[in-house]
C-alpha cells in the first residue's frame, strides 16, 4: 500500500466519521399520534412576508399576519358578514354620507397604550397616502372626505358619496398613532398591533411566529403561539406534514388524494374541503375591437362549446363547481337558480351559424366576411392555466373555432391586459365577500379596469349604481339577482369554474374551521384553535 | 505579466486590467438596466393588478409610476440609480418598498453559507478524487470514479436533489427535510451543519464531477511532461515526481476553479433553494426579474458582476503567484 493509498483510506475514514456524527439525530419520531401534542400550531405560507410595514402589504401572506396581530373597527364573521370589533356600534346619517363609530374603551396596543379614536384618524391618513400604503388600500380610503375624532372613543367619517360598500374599508387593521415616528426600515422594527396575537419573530424566507396576547379584550387564544413555515412547493408541504414539521397546510387535489388513499395518513389528518370566493374565467373582448365577440350569440356559443364540468371531473378530480355567473357561490347573493350554459356543441354550432360564422370552405375553421374565426387567448403561463387553455382550445376546435394560445409571464399579462391588447383573456379573481360587482362589470371600468370584456350596458350600470347606494341588505341582494340574470344572458365572460380548496389538518387540532373566508380571515378564526389529547 | 522591477506583477498591466474590468462592469449594468426596462410591464403595474379587482384610474396609475420614477427617460433613470449606488444607496424595491440593501442582506448570508460549503465539498473531494485517479491511472478506482463522475455530471441536478431529500429526509429521516434551521430557539452549529448537508451535496455534485475530472486531466498532463519524464529517468521516485509536477501543476487548475466559483457564491441556486426551502437569493433574483423590480435586479447584478470581475482578477493574481513562468517574461518566452 503506497502513501497515496494510505492517504486516501484515511481521508475516507474521516469523511465517514464526520457523516455519522452529523447525521446523528436526536429528534423524536413525529408521527406518533399518542405523543403529547406540541404547544403551538404550525401551518404553511405559500410565500415569505413581503414587509413588516403592514400598510404596504398587498399580498395575501403578509395580510394574513397583519390581520392576526392587528384589530379593526369592524371585521367579518364566518359567512363574510360585517360584525363589530373595536367599534361596538355605528350609525349612518340620514343621507348615508356620514358614519359615526363608537369604540370600546378596553382595547389596548401590545405595548399597553389604549386604542383611541386618534388611532383611527391616523390609520385613515396612512391608508390614504400613496407613499405609505398599498395602491388597492389607498383607492378605498380616498373615498373619505373627512374624518374627525370627536372624543377618545368616537369617530365621525364623512364621505363624498353615499355608498353601502364603504364600511368594509374599516376591516383594515388600525395603526398606532403614538408610534407614528417609527420607521419600518429600522433593523429592530417590530410591528405593534392590538389584536389577539403579538408579533414574535420573522426568520426571513423561513418562518413567522406570532404569540398569544394575554391582554386581548375578547379572550386569550388557546395555544401559546402560531407559526407559519414558508413552503412554496406543495409536494414539500405534504412531506412536511407527514414529518410533523407542520400541522396544517393547503394542498392540491392530487396531493390530497395521497392522504385520502393512505390509511395511516387518514388516521393522522382530516381533510377540509371548502369554497373560496374565487373564479376562473375567460373574458371575450366585446367592444368591437375584433370581429368575433360583439355578438352575444357568439359568446354564448363559446360557453356552450366548453365542457367545464368535464374538465373538473377529469383534470381536477371534481374539485370545483362549473362557473355560472361573476359571483362565486360563497359571495352573498349568488343566484343558485341560474343554470350554467350547458356543454352542448350542437347548440354552439347553431348559434355560430345564426351569427353568420360558417365553415364554407370546409377547412375546419368558420369564416365570416372573408375572415377566419381565429383569435388568440392571452393568459399567464403556469401549470394549471396551461392545462385549462389547452383543453378549451381542443373543445373550440371541435366546433370549428380556432383559438391560438398566447401564454405570457405575469408582467407582460398585466401590461397587455391594462392596455387592452388582447382578443380574449383567461384569468382568475379572488373576490371580496361583498357582492358589489362595480369593478368587474361597470362600464367605467371597461377601458382599463377589471371589466376585461368591455361590457357596456346601461341597465347593468344603473342597477350597480343603485345597489351601491342601497343600504338595506335584502334590497341590495334583490338588485344583484337582476344583474346576474342579465349578465348571464349577455355572457361577456365564460365563467369556467369555481375551484375548491383543500386543507389537511392534524386530527388533534380542534376548532379549526374552513368557512368561505378561509381558516384565518374571519372572527373568531384562530382564537378557537386548540390541541386535544386525542385525535378526532 | 512579469516585471523588470521585481514585483510579482506589472503595475501598468494591472492598472489596464482594473480599468478594463471597471468598464466591463459599467457595461453589464447598463445592459441589464436597458434590457429589463425594455421588457413589457413594470413593478408598479404588477402591484396594482395583482391586488385584484379595485378601481385604479389611468391617471392614478400614472401618478404612481411617476412617483417610482418610471416616467423619466431610461438614461436619466440609470444615471439616478448609478449616482445613488455610488453613494451606497441601492434604492427601494418597487415590489415590497423595503430597501434593496436590506432585502439582499436578509438573504445573502444563507446563499453564501450554502455555496461556501458546496464549494468546499467540490474542492476537497474534487482534488482528492482527481489526484488519486491520476495517481492510480487505469486502475479500478480510476475507472470506477470516471464512470461515476460521468454519470453524476449527466444527472439533472433537481432530480438528484429530490432523490436525496426523499431517501435521506423523508424515508430514512437521517437529515432534516428543509430549511436552514429547525423551529425553535437559536440553532446550534451542529444543527446548522445537519441542515446544510443535503442542499450542499445537491449543489456540489455537478461541480464535483467537473472539478475531479479537470484536476485529473491537469495532473496527468503534467506528469507526462518532458520535465517529469526527465526527473523519473534521473531516478527521482514516482511519488515525488507526482507531487512536484502533477500536484503543483494542477494547482493552476485549482486557481482557475476558485476564480470561477467566486461569483457563484452569491448568485444563488434556484432549484436547490426551492426543493430544500433554503432562504437564499436565487429564487428572489428570479422573482424580481419576473416582477420587473428594477432596483433589486440592479443591486443583485452589481454584486454578482463585481464578484465575477473580482474573481477573474483574483484568479489571474493567484496564477501569477503559483506559476513562476507567468511572473518572469523571459522564462515564459523560453517555455
Amino acid at each position: 500500500m503506497t502513501w497515496a493509498d494510505r492517504s486516501m483510506a484515511a481521508a475516507a475514514a474521516v469523511c465517514l466519521t464526520i457523516a455519522m456524527l452529523v447525521s446523528c439525530s436526536t429528534e423524536p419520531s413525529s408521527d406518533d399520534t399518542t405523543a403529547a401534542p406540541p404547544e403551538g400550531i404550525i401551518g404553511a405560507l405559500s410565500a415569505d412576508l413581503k414587509t413588516l410595514d403592514f400598510p404596504q402589504a398587498d399580498d395575501r401572506n403578509t395580510q394574513i399576519i397583519a390581520r392576526l396581530i392587528g384589530d379593526s373597527l369592524i371585521w367579518q364573521d364566518a359567512r363574510g358578514q360585517v360584525i363589530p370589533r373595536i367599534a361596538t356600534r355605528w350609525e349612518w346619517s340620514e343621507d348615508h354620507r356620514t358614519l359615526t363609530f363608537h369604540m370600546r374603551d378596553d382595547a389596548r396596543w401590545h405595548d399597553g397604550r389604549p386604542v383611541t379614536a386618534a388611532d383611527v384618524v391616523y390609520s385613515a391618513a396612512v391608508y390614504s397616502d400613496p407613499e405609505r400604503a398599498a395602491p388597492s388600500v389607498v383607492s378605498m380610503f380616498e373615498q373619505i372626505a373627512s374624518i374627525v375624532a370627536v372624543d377618545d372613543h368616537t369617530v365621525v367619517v364623512s364621505y363624498a358619496e353615499a355608498l353601502a360598500t364603504t364600511i368594509r374599508m374599516w376591516g383594515e387593521v388600525l395603526l398606532p398613532a403614538h408610534l407614528a415616528d417609527r420607521s419600518a426600515d429600522a433593523p429592530d422594527f417590530v410591528p405593534v398591533g392590538c389584536g389577539p396575537w403579538k408579533f414574535g419573530r420573522w426568520v426571513h424566507g423561513e418562518r413567522v411566529i406570532i404569540e398569544a396576547n394575554p391582554d386581548y379584550y375578547d379572550g386569550v387564544p388557546k395555544v401559546p403561539f402560531l407559526a407559519f413555515e414558508v413552503i412554496r412547493d406543495y409536494g414539500l408541504r405534504l412531506d412536511a406534514l407527514e414529518a410533523g414539521k407542520i400541522h396544517w397546510a393547503g394542498l392540491t387535489p392530487t396531493l390530497m388524494r395521497e392522504i385520502r388513499d393512505d390509511p395511516e395518513s387518514r388516521k393522522r389528518f382530516r381533510i377540509h374541503r371548502y369554497e373560496l370566493p374565487y373564479s376562473y374565467f375567460i373574458a371575450w373582448r366585446m367592444d368591437g375591437s375584433n370581429p368575433f365577440f360583439a355578438d352575444a350569440r357568439v359568446r354564448r356559443a363559446m360557453s356552450h362549446g366548453i365542457d367545464r364540468a368535464g374538465y373538473l371531473e377529469k383534470v381536477q378530480q371534481g374539485a370545483g363547481r362549473p362557473g355560472v355567473t361573476y359571483h362565486p357561490p360563497p359571495v352573498a347573493g349568488f343566484d343558485a337558480d341560474i343554470e350554467p350554459w350547458a356543454f352542448d356543441p350542437s347548440k354552439a354550432r347553431r348559434l355560430l351559424e345564426e351569427a353568420g360564422w360558417i365553415d364554407t370552405d370546409s377547412d375546419g375553421v368558420r369564416e365570416k366576411n372573408g375572415r377566419d374565426f381565429r383569435f388568440s387567448l392571452l393568459y399567464v403561463a403556469m401549470g394549471e392555466t396551461t392545462r385549462i387553455a389547452e383543453a378549451v382550445q381542443a373543445q373550440l376546435a371541435a366546433i370549428s373555432v380556432r383559438m391560438d394560445l398566447d401564454p405570457v409571464d405575469g408582467a407582460v399579462f398585466h401590461q397587455r391586459k391594462r392596455a387592452r391588447k388582447f382578443e380574449s383573456l383567461m384569468s382568475g379573481f379572488h373576490f371580496d365577500l361583498d357582492p358589489d360587482p362595480f369593478y368587474v362589470l361597470h362600464s367605467s371600468q371597461a377601458a382599463s379596469g377589471f371589466n376585461h370584456a368591455g361590457l357596456k350596458d346601461d341597465q347593468i350600470d344603473a342597477w350597480i349604481e343603485e345597489a351601491r347606494r342601497t343600504f338595506d341588505w335584502d334590497a341590495r341582494l334583490a338588485i344583484y339577482e337582476k344583474v346576474q340574470e342579465r349578465v348571464h344572458q349577455l355572457e361577456p365572460v365564460t365563467h369556467l369554474f369555481y375551484p375548491v380548496s383543500f386543507l389537511a389538518v392534524d386530527r388533534r387540532i380542534q376548532g379549526l374551521e374552513t368557512p368561505v373566508t378561509g381558516p384565518l380571515a374571519y372572527w373568531p378564526g384562530a382564537m378557537k384553535w386548540r390541541w386535544s389529547e386525542q385525535a378526532d | 505579466m512579469g516585471s523588470r522591477s521585481g514585483l510579482p506583477f506589472d503595475p501598468k498591466v494591472a492598472a489596464r486590467r482594473l480599468l478594463t474590468s471597471a468598464v466591463t462592469l459599467v457595461g453589464v449594468m447598463v445592459l441589464t438596466f436597458v434590457l429589463l426596462d425594455t421588457l413589457p410591464g413594470n413593478a408598479v403595474l404588477n402591484r396594482v393588478e395583482d391586488a385584484g379587482p379595485h378601481a385604479m384610474s389611468d391617471e392614478a396609475l400614472a401618478q404612481l409610476e411617476k412617483r417610482a420614477g418610471l416616467d423619466r427617460a431610461v438614461h436619466e433613470r440609470f444615471m439616478h440609480w448609478a449616482g445613488s449606488a455610488l453613494r451606497g444607496d441601492l434604492g427601494r424595491s418597487l415590489h415590497s418598498r423595503r430597501r434593496v440593501g436590506d432585502e439582499i442582506l436578509s438573504r445573502l448570508p444563507a446563499t453564501i453559507e450554502l455555496n461556501l460549503v458546496a464549494w468546499a465539498l467540490v474542492m476537497s473531494f474534487g482534488l482528492a478524487i482527481g489526484w488519486y485517479s491520476a495517481y492510480r491511472e487505469g486502475g479500478a478506482f480510476d475507472k470506477l470514479s470516471g464512470l461515476l463522475m460521468l454519470a453524476v455530471y449527466a444527472l439533472p441536478a433537481f432530480w438528484l436533489a429530490l432523490l436525496l431529500q426523499h431517501l435521506l429526509a423523508v424515508e430514512w429521516r437521517i437529515f432534516p427535510l428543509f430549511g436552514r434551521s429547525d423551529f425553535g430557539a437559536a440553532p446550534s452549529i451542529g444543527e446548522r451543519l445537519r441542515h446544510l448537508v443535503l442542499p450542499s451535496i445537491a449543489l456540489a455534485v455537478n461541480g464535483l464531477a467537473f472539478s475531479a475530472r479537470s484536476i485529473r486531466s491537469a495532473t496527468l498532463s503534467a506528469t507526462r511532461s518532458r520535465a517529469a519524464l526527465f526527473d523519473r529517468s534521473a531516478g527521482i521516485s514516482r511519488p515525488r515526481v507526482f507531487f512536484n509536477h502533477g500536484v503543483r501543476h494542477s494547482l493552476l487548475m485549482l486557481v482557475t476553479l476558485v476564480g470561477l466559483a467566486l461569483p457563484g457564491m452569491v448568485s444563488g441556486a434556484v432549484i436547490t433553494e426551492t426543493i430544500f426551502r433554503w432562504p437564499g437569493i436565487g429564487m428572489y433574483f428570479v422573482d424580481s426579474i419576473r416582477a420587473r423590480d428594477l432596483p433589486v435586479v440592479m443591486g443583485l447584478t452589481l454584486i454578482v458582476g463585481s464578484l465575477t470581475i473580482f474573481g477573474s482578477l483574483l484568479s489571474d493574481g493567484l496564477a501569477h503567484l503559483v506559476d513562476p513562468r507567468l511572473r518572469n517574461p523571459r522564462r515564459r518566452a523560453s517555455g
